[in-house]
């Protein structure tokens, strides 16, 4: 007797299909599984013994062969033991030939207890979007994974406590599609409790209009942004209160957030729709931070995800591990390799990072003096990449505050004043790159640069100007030309003029980059 | 044609003897001070001298004991031709207390080093230079203040003479060297080895229009106690000392003591009286050094200089704040963007802060950064330290 039954594989963030294909014969009564499992997919043997005993139903006494196909990518974790369940008491015979029908069209997966009870597992959602694309018509998942798989705009998910309801579901085609109708509505009501407000806000920022500034720009384009200066002065705060200033994710992003978040054990089910701010440590391991293990798992720059990864204390991160993420920035994913499979996990973030300009902290200060030699403080910049450098656009100083400013009680703007510019910048920006595949100004090829220039004699003066003075390299011009760009946007600018040129001549040029 | 004969002669002569000198000192270990109260004795005849030591004429009062020359401290063993090597591949030359060549300011001193180590062809011309010293960790207004009186000095062909260590050295001979007089480093090192590390571009380029010295034999570690003792060739290669920035016990104040010492002037350069790195100065200053707001009271305290005069100081009975640092100030300039304006009258000549100058001007900040980055690529202002800004 042989049946088969279609469940899921996770590779990185993407799901690929599986189908559980169960062989019962004559013989020594045994459980065999075969096609690449690991411990957890083999233990389901005796999960699922177990659980068909005690939902009521019979475990044949035979000999039992179970194939996971493709059987040559791995199969990891407890997630096949209700595909199996179910294709075993369907080969069997233990169900009618009704609801063998929809089983066949439809895919599982969950783990079990023993007694027959359901488990949320991990990627529903990448799950659920697969199951949508092979055109499966039900898809029977624990129903602690319901409410994230209904994230996915599919009818047909179903949800269910233990294996007796999975089998009385497929009996019953009706009960599944009140189901779902019933999560639709209870979903529209916890997303609108999901739009609470941050609980940071720019205006507690006091003084360095110039950082605050830069920062508006920063996620305006989207530029990765670098902030040095002597401690207490406020790098952290700002860099904590990025994200309330930037849009909520589009759709279409927030749904690939929430495919690598759901990834990972911190994922409470809501789909996530702020922009993700992550601030590792800097006694974090290479792979937390790329991702990877022996089956790699998103680190943290894919968990910022079209966020913010913010990197505090710049120059304590090993420098290794700062080299690694050269090739993220550039390319916008990481692509990790295990075995002879490739998962490729995607980390568009915007970088921002804060540093000291010395070791001691104060080089520069206007109140305290610098205790480092000359010596100690070009050794500290030498230790700082180049190349990641190079890739950062913006560079503001942070120096400190003003006695005035630290006690002063006058108002800044708030977040949401300046996340509105933000929100218009962003929609500029994808109008204008509608027809490409880069959304925002940091992302913009050299061509594309070119041709914001080509016209204005003025522009092109001053550019020579400045590139003499300054001495400039290819790069960092196209990057003050970025900057540039964004800083006409945020004033509705359709041709950038000379004085968005020379505001983003502050950001670029000025005492750190002359280290 | 005899003439040319007996220069070459002297040429080689004199060569010979900065050979015989170099074996005296590191192979058979007199000591230099011993070897210059020899000298000294002798009424600076070279030959005379190397020839007691070396025992070839024996002297009539003394008997040669090379034991109570040996100098006490340096143990270790010199191989000879392998400095001569380190000579010659790095372009370098001696010069003796003999030679015509040797500063004739540097033999008047109490203990002058026999043999110069040198490299770069100044030390050759020099007459009289000007030392331009302070500490290590300068602040900006020290920087500032040490370049530009090296600037205006070398300009009227004075040469700057420093110690090649960072902070105020390292500006007063990166200002000086661009200009006519030129600059001269002292080390407190072998010729061959750059210290510190990252001075090794003003290393190469002091050479081009200076020279680098040291007594210290090739190879000679920086050590500390080599400091002082090169603190007094800095003194006595120049007329004068300028002690631009100095914190309460520096190196730049021994080089102080050390012109006393020599008969030298002192100068002191005032600072904020707040300013740790300004104590030593004023201290200095109280004492008597000669306060120094512009390079007139350089030039007028030394009567070497007469001939040097600035362009700018038609008389000497005028008070010094005609000179050109003063008039640069007054000039004041007038744009047509009263925005542009407002930020130039706001930004005077002490640091203000963006936000001090966003605040004052009531401009926003973007409105700010941009006259800002204007008047700093038209060279009218400049960023001091983080964020802060002055006119130049």
């Amino acid at each position: 007797m042989f049946f088969k039954l279609s469940s899921f594989a996770l590779i990185a963030v993407e799901a690929i299909e599986v189908y559980v294909e169960v062989h019962i014969s004559a013989g020594l009564p045994s459980l065999t599984i075969v096609g690449l499992p690991d411990k957890a997919v083999n233990e389901s043997r005796q999960r699922v013994r177990a659980a068909i005993k005690n939902s009521g139903f019979i475990f044949p006494l035979k000999k039992i062969i179970i194939n996971l196909s493709p059987a040559d990518i791995r199969k990891e974790g407890a997630i096949y033991d209700l595909p199996i369940a179910v294709a075993i008491l369907a080969a069997s015979e233990q169900v009618d030939l009704k609801t063998v029908e929809v089983i066949e069209n439809s895919s599982f997966i969950g783990e079990l207890s023993l007694d027959g009870q359901l488990r949320p597992v991990k990627g529903i959602i990448s799950m659920a979007e697969e199951s949508l694309k092979t055109g499966r018509k039900y898809f029977f998942m624990p129903a602690g994974n319901i409410a994230q798989a209904c994230l996915v705009k599919k009818s047909g998910n179903a949800g269910c406590i233990s294996l007796r309801e999975v089998l009385s579901k497929a009996a019953d085609e009706k009960i599944i599609t009140r189901q779902s109708r019933d999560i639709e509505s209870l979903k529209s009501c916890s997303n609108k409790k999901n739009e609470s407000d941050y609980l940071l806000d720019f205006s507690e920022v006091k003084g360095q209009l110039k950082a605050k500034r830069a920062v508006e720009i920063a996620a305006a384009g989207m530029h990765h942004i670098m902030m040095v200066g002597p401690p207490g002065t406020g790098k952290s705060m700002i860099a904590q209160r990025l994200v309330t200033i930037m849009p909520d994710l589009t759709t279409s992003e927030s749904l690939e957030v929430t495919k690598i978040y759901c990834l990972t054990r911190e994922f409470d089910g809501i789909l996530i729709k702020k922009r993700p701010f992550r601030n590792p440590h800097h006694t974090i391991s290479r792979v937390s931070l790329t991702g990877g293990g022996i089956s790699p798992k998103p680190g943290e720059i894919s968990l910022a995800h079209r966020g913010v990864l913010f990197l505090d204390e710049f120059n304590q991160f090993p420098k290794n591990l700062i080299e690694d993420l050269r090739q993220p920035l550039e390319n916008k994913n990481i692509i990790i390799s295990r075995n002879n499979l490739h998962y490729k996990f995607p980390c568009s973030f915007m970088l921002i990072i804060a540093a000291n300009p010395c070791n001691c902290g104060y080089n520069g200060d206007k109140k305290r003096t610098c205790r480092c030699s000359t010596a100690e403080i070009s050794r500290y910049w030498n230790s700082i990449s180049g190349p990641i450098m190079d890739r950062i656009d913006m560079k503001v100083e942070v120096p400190s505050l003003d006695d005035r400013d630290i006690i002063s009680t006058a108002e800044a703007e708030t977040s949401s004043i300046i996340r509105q510019r933000v929100i218009n910048c962003h929609k500029i920006q994808a109008k204008r790159y509608k027809n490409f595949s880069f959304m925002y100004n940091s992302e913009a090829g050299i061509k594309y640069i070119n041709s914001w220039i080509s016209a204005e004699t003025e522009i092109k003066n001053l550019l020579l100007k400045i590139i003499q003075k300054y001495k400039l390299s290819g790069r960092a011009v196209s990057g003050l030309l970025k900057i540039t760009r964004t800083i006409a946007d945020l004033e509705n600018c359709n041709n950038i003029k000379t004085s968005h040129l020379l505001e983003a001549l502050n950001y670029r040029t000025g005492q750190i980059a002359g280290y | 044609m005899q003439d040319i004969k007996n220069y070459y002669n002297n040429a080689e002569c004199e060569c010979s003897i900065s050979e015989r000198i170099l074996n005296l000192l590191y192979e058979q270990k007199i000591s230099p001070s011993a070897f210059i109260k020899e000298y000294k004795k002798r009424f600076s005849d070279i030959k005379s001298t190397i020839d007691f030591f070396t025992g070839d004429k024996k002297d009539n009062d003394k008997i040669f004991n090379p034991d109570n020359y040996k100098s006490g401290f340096s143990k270790k063993e010199f191989d000879i031709s392998s400095i001569k090597k380190i000579l010659n591949n790095e372009n370098s030359f001696m010069l003796n207390i003999s030679e015509k060549q040797y500063p004739g300011l540097l033999k008047q001193i109490y203990f002058p080093p026999p043999l110069l180590f040198c490299k770069g062809s100044k030390i050759k011309t020099i007459k009289g230079g000007i030392a331009v010293v302070g500490t290590r960790k300068n602040t900006a207004y020290g920087r500032d203040v040490a370049a530009y009186i090296s600037k205006e000095l070398s300009k009227i062909g004075i040469t700057v003479v420093s110690g090649m260590a960072s902070g105020i050295d390292f500006w007063a001979h990166k200002a000086a060297i661009n200009e006519v007089g030129g600059s001269i480093g002292v080390l407190g090192c072998g010729i061959n080895i750059v210290y510190p590390r990252e001075n090794k571009n003003l290393y190469c380029k002091i050479i081009e229009n200076g020279s680098i010295i040291t007594e210290f034999i090739p190879g000679t570690p920086p050590l500390k106690k080599n400091f002082p003792a090169r603190n007094r060739l800095i003194s006595g290669i120049s007329m004068g000392v300028v002690v631009v920035e100095a914190p309460e016990r520096s190196g730049a104040l021994i080089t102080a003591d050390f012109a006393l010492e020599q008969d030298r002037e002192v100068f002191g350069v005032p600072g904020s009286i707040f300013f740790p790195e300004s104590q030593g100065t004023h201290h200095l200053i109280k004492n008597g050094a000669k306060l120094v707001c512009c390079i007139d009271d350089i030039l007028n305290e030394i009567h070497q200089f007469c001939l040097f005069k600035s362009p700018n100081c038609s008389s000497e009975k005028k008070p010094s704040c005609n000179n050109s640092t003063c008039k640069r100030k007054n000039k004041n300039i007038t744009f047509k963007n009263p925005g542009k304006q407002a930020i130039y009258n706001i930004i005077g000549y002490m640091p203000k802060t963006v936000e001090e100058i966003s605040i004052l001007s009531k401009l926003n900040i973007s409105e700010v950064l941009h006259f800002i980055a204007e008047l700093q690529l038209e060279n009218i202002i400049q960023e001091k330290s983080l964020n802060q800004f002055v006119r130049m």
